[in-house]
């Protein structure tokens, strides 16, 4: 298990968010979209998925409701409100502005002028 | 597009419970759900109970951590959630109150117009009243006064004498400090400009009574009061900008008509010496504002005489109670006699009830009745306040009652007390606010008016504005009105099955609201009559005052004061002159029919001060007490000015040459002195029995009202400026009030040329307070205007009230009794048998008010009795009177409802019940 990795500090709700853009799911039901989608590359602690969630919730980022799995167990399901979606947009733009500004300095050759 | 959702489960709002039960739920599912999954790839149960653990974190770290925030949350939403619940009521309550636009205006003016009454009515009390003088630790000040039971006067009270000044500052115990002070007019004369300036002559210990401060300069000192000292003034600020422009007048020095004084200060601005009880009667009591002070240098040694001019004030010791002093005083008071032999003999403390009170200066100054007053007429606008609030609670009932069903269905549907409370009360406090707003406006608008029609001498009157006091009990009052209105629908208990049967409308109310609801109308006839009552005993006093003959004649008479300078003019062989040409050259102005001037104006200021009279040859026996009379100086001609009818002859300019000792007495003094005997040819005189000067009584003035007009006829004596006690005697002479007849041209219009006349005699001479004799009579009779507009304009808000009341009461009883009505219609009942039907319930009522109301008319008059001239408490007439108006208004109220319940069409009714 060499290769996991650990989360990024900021990018936890970045990630729920857009996971749920997909559509209402349980907190188990995330995990597992996460673990499916990475390949089960990200290293995360199953059960601070909860305060991560019940905390977008209390911002209106998303609801929840009770509901029923396919086998008929009752299970907390989160869907992302139209607040929450606006939030997605922009902290997917912030992202990609970051990762792109660590990109470029990463990618430097130092030749850039020295400040003055 | 939106991913299907899953199946909703049933779900209830948050609680601290829930919250941790279906946080156990979700982690639970988390874990079972997991451990199923590991054991379907393979694991045993323990392995993969370890392995979710490890996966899993902290559980109950966890579990805490995320309580912490579903409770945070719960608290967020609860609260954005009550704010909306408020918002949305009052949007609700807004469109409510807009579709019955007919209970939103009656309603409105009805509250605006009590709240703003009572806030107006509170802001003069306020002002007035209850708060306290304008100078540093004024609980602390006191006046001392001499209070004395005058012979055929009655109780006055008199000033502090000279000698009096010294005992009492020199033996208390219990005072602080204590000084003595009387108000004068110095003719000031720097630039060569007269002008008669407010002077107050004060021992220096005054300025330490009042904790008075220096603007510049310095304040008077107990050096500069020692007799003989320099002399020297202090200028109030205001004195010193209207006069010099606000430049630095320390220094530099005052000329006035008493000599040149040098200025040593100027006082702090807004500062006024309180004028009480009878020395309030020419400045206005809310103090005097004084120009020039100067140091009374009163000389410890004596002599000392039986005069009493000075207004005594002191502050207390700390913790020294008023009942303390009045003790300590008493004591000193008690060795007058002994101390003072040649002012104070036995015989005139006891025949004169003579003694000394000490009071707070608060209580001195705005006199026993003025607060009287004033709380009653609060009293009267809190009874409007209740018709008021009377009104509209009925209104709202029967607004409710309409909206019954509304409210059931909200409450069947499990809307809480506090939620139908918010209901309620999102409304009635919208209504109660909007009121208080436009109370304020009526309170505001209000008091301008009334400041036009006030007495001037009811103290501090002019300083009455709204402020932040008066705007909070605005807001209180409707804050309260608005809670109790809203509360009031609360006593309904439980859920309204009745209403919620579909259908089922108009049943009559049960007997327990139609109970409340009469009683809210009785409740308001009932303050209505009692307002009525009081305004209608006012109403009376005030034509009794006007058909007062004062016994001579007010209209086409000019008055104003002349002041002559005591420089110039310090003997009457300089001011007599004066007067008799001035009045020889004012008899020849076009316009004017006959001129004289008298030391005292009547109705104005006779009866102020008194002085002791004697009779020649008939010494006063044991039974019989001193009189003591006002005894103006009278030039000729004014008796004829004034038209008052003389028994005999009045005294000419050539009585005054010769010297004469010719007088005037009044009819009421000669009655008294020489009961039964013709007066004239009688000598009187006021240095005693043993005395050689005796004025001769050459005529006999009618009775004349000069003090009062709902005072005794005057006993006063009409001196003749003879000045026989030698020429440096000027007597009142160099302060004569004028008084000019017209042979009907409008009086003030005669100013210029007069203003001319006396500039040809002199350029130190000025005219002052210029007057009519017709104003000079509405003054003293102000108090009793004043208090009878009021009281008639809250009597005819509450009549008005009143009788929307009625008719709004008996409008829904009529509602509620159509079928009824529709029966009784069917079976033949006529229409006038049904008007009569509706009336008599209405007249029920009436007489129920009425009966209480007369028992408040009784109890509210005795309050009165002090403020009513010529008519009974119990007048029959008003009482009558009020009665028949209530009636009337009642009956009135009443009669379109019931017309309206004759045109009940019978079938329609039936159905309809």
């Amino acid at each position: 298990m060499t290769d996991e990795l650990e989360l990024v500090r900021g990018t936890f709700d970045l990630i729920l968010l857009k996971t749920l853009s997909w559509g209402p799911m349980h907190g188990l039901g995330v995990l597992r979209w996460i673990e499916h989608t990475t390949g089960q590359r990200l290293q995360i602690e199953e059960g601070a998925l909860y305060p991560a969630l019940h905390r977008l919730e209390q911002k209106k980022w998303l609801s929840a409701t009770w509901g029923y799995t396919e086998n008929n167990r009752k299970a907390k399901y989160y869907r992302l409100t139209a607040l929450g979606r606006r939030q997605l947009v922009n902290e997917v733009s912030r992202w990609t502005r970051y990762t792109q500004a660590v990109g470029m300095i990463l990618a430097a050759d130092g030749a850039a002028p020295e400040p003055v | 597009m939106r991913a299907p959702g899953p199946r909703r489960a049933f779900s209830l709002p948050p609680s601290r419970d829930r919250i941790e039960s279906e946080l156990d739920d979700e982690f639970r599912f988390h874990i079972e759900e997991r451990i199923e999954q590991f054991m379907a790839d393979g694991m045993t149960r323990v392995q993969a109970e370890r392995e979710v653990a490890r996966r899993f974190g902290d559980y109950e770290s966890l579990r805490s951590l995320t309580k912490q925030i579903d409770e945070d949350t719960m608290f967020i939403r609860r609260r954005s959630d009550r704010l909306r619940d408020v918002v949305r009521e009052m949007k609700l309550a807004l469109r409510s109150l807009w579709r019955s636009p007919g209970f939103t205006s009656i309603a409105f003016v009805t509250l605006a117009l009590g709240v703003g009454a009572t806030t107006g009515i509170f802001s003069v009390l306020d002002t007035v009243v209850l708060r306290p003088l304008p100078y540093r630790e004024a609980g602390s000040l006191v006046s001392v006064l001499h209070p004395a039971t005058v012979p055929g006067s009655g109780e006055r009270t008199w000033g502090i004498s000279p000698g009096g000044f010294f005992q009492f500052a020199g033996k208390n115990r219990t005072f602080e400090s204590f000084g003595v002070y009387r108000n004068t007019g110095f003719t000031v004369t720097n630039d060569n400009q007269a002008e008669l300036v407010q002077t107050a002559m004060i021992t220096s210990s005054v300025f330490t009574v009042f904790k008075t401060r220096a603007e510049s300069g310095r304040l008077l000192t107990a050096d500069d009061d020692r007799p003989g000292a320099p002399k020297v003034a202090v200028l109030s600020h205001e004195f010193v900008v209207r006069r010099f422009g606000g430049t630095n007048m320390v220094g530099k020095s005052l000329e006035t008509s008493a000599g040149r004084y040098e200025v040593v200060g100027v006082t702090e601005p807004d500062l006024r010496l309180p004028m009480p009880g009878p020395f309030a009667s020419s400045a206005d009591l809310n103090g005097f504002g004084v120009d020039v002070w100067v140091p009374m240098q009163l000389n410890p040694a004596g002599p000392f005489y039986n005069n009493h001019p000075y207004v005594g004030v002191g502050r207390l010791k700390p913790g020294v109670s008023v009942q303390s002093a009045q003790t300590d005083l008493a004591t000193i008071f008690s060795h007058f006699t002994e101390e003072m032999p040649n002012a104070y003999s036995k015989g005139f403390i006891s025949s004169y009830n003579f003694r000394v009170k000490v009071e707070e200066l608060q209580r001195t100054v705005l006199g026993p009745q003025l607060p009287r007053t004033l709380w009653m007429l609060f009293g009267a606008v809190l009874l409007v306040l209740g018709i008021a609030t009377a009104n509209v609670a009925n209104l709202y009932l029967v607004r409710l009652d309409v909206r019954r069903r509304e409210a059931a269905v909200r409450s069947a549907l499990g809307a809480d007390r506090v939620q139908m409370a918010t209901h309620h009360l999102s409304e009635t406090l919208l209504l109660c606010g909007a009121a208080a707003v436009a109370g304020l406006v009526i309170a505001a608008v209000g008091l301008r008016a009334m400041l036009l029609i006030a007495p001037t001498d009811i103290p501090r009157l002019s300083n009455v504005s709204l402020d932040l006091r008066a705007a909070a009990v605005a807001a209180g009052v409707s804050l309260a009105l608005g809670v109790f209105l809203g509360v009031l629908p609360l006593f309904r208990r439980g859920v309204d099955v009745d209403a919620l049967r579909s259908g089922s409308r108009g049943q009559s109310a049960s007997p327990r609201q139609r109970l409340v609801r009469n009683t809210l109308v009785v409740g308001q006839l009932a303050m209505a009559l009692t307002l009525l009552a009081a305004a209608g005993l006012m109403l009376r006093s005030f034509g009794e005052l006007r058909r007062v003959q004062p016994g001579f004649d007010t209209r086409n008479l000019l008055v104003f004061d002349v002041s002559l300078p005591y420089n110039e003019y310090n003997k009457r062989s300089l001011a007599l002159p004066f007067h008799q040409e001035l009045q020889r050259r004012l008899r020849t102005l076009p316009g004017v029919v006959e001129v004289g001037s008298m030391g005292s104006v009547p109705l104005e200021s006779f009866g102020t001060g008194c002085s002791v009279v004697f009779r020649e040859k008939q010494p006063y026996g044991a039974g019989e007490q001193t009189p003591c009379v006002s005894t103006p100086t009278a030039t000729p001609g004014v008796f004829e000015a004034l038209r008052m009818t003389v028994d005999g002859r009045t005294p000419t300019w050539g009585d005054v040459a010769s010297r004469t000792q010719a007088v005037v007495v009044t009819k009421a003094l000669a009655d008294r002195l020489w009961p039964g005997e013709n007066a004239i040819g009688k000598g009187i005189g006021s240095n005693g029995h043993d005395s050689d000067v005796w004025y001769r009584v050459v005529g006999v003035a009618r009775d004349i009202k000069a003090e009062a007009l709902d005072a005794p006829n005057t006993e006063a004596v009409f001196y003749a400026a003879t000045g026989l006690r030698g020429d440096d005697d000027n007597g009142d002479l160099n302060d004569q009030a004028y008084i000019v007849r017209t042979n009907g041209i409008d009086p003030m219009s005669l100013l210029p040329a007069i203003r001319g006349a006396i500039g040809e005699l002199s350029a130190h001479v000025p005219v002052i307070a210029p007057r009519t004799m017709e104003s000079v009579m509405q003054r003293s009779m102000a108090r009793t205007t004043f208090l009878m507009v009021l009281l008639a304009l809250s009597a005819g808000i509450a009549l008005l009230l009143s009788a929307v009341g009625i008719y709004g009461v008996i409008s829904y009883i009529v509602t509620q009794r159509r079928s009824e009505i529709g029966i009784r219609m069917a079976l033949g009942a006529s229409v006038t048998q049904v008007v009569r039907l509706v009336m008599v319930q209405s007249v029920a009522l009436a007489a129920v008010g009425i009966a209480l109301g007369l028992a408040g008319a009784f109890a509210m008059s005795r309050v009165m009795q002090a403020m009513l001239f010529g008519v009974s408490p119990n007048d029959p007439l008003v009482l009558g009177g009020v009665v028949a108006v209530l009636l009337t208004t009642t009956l009135v109220a009443s009669i379109f409802p019931a017309r309206r319940a004759a045109r009940v069409d019978p079938s329609e009714a039936m159905r309809a019940g």
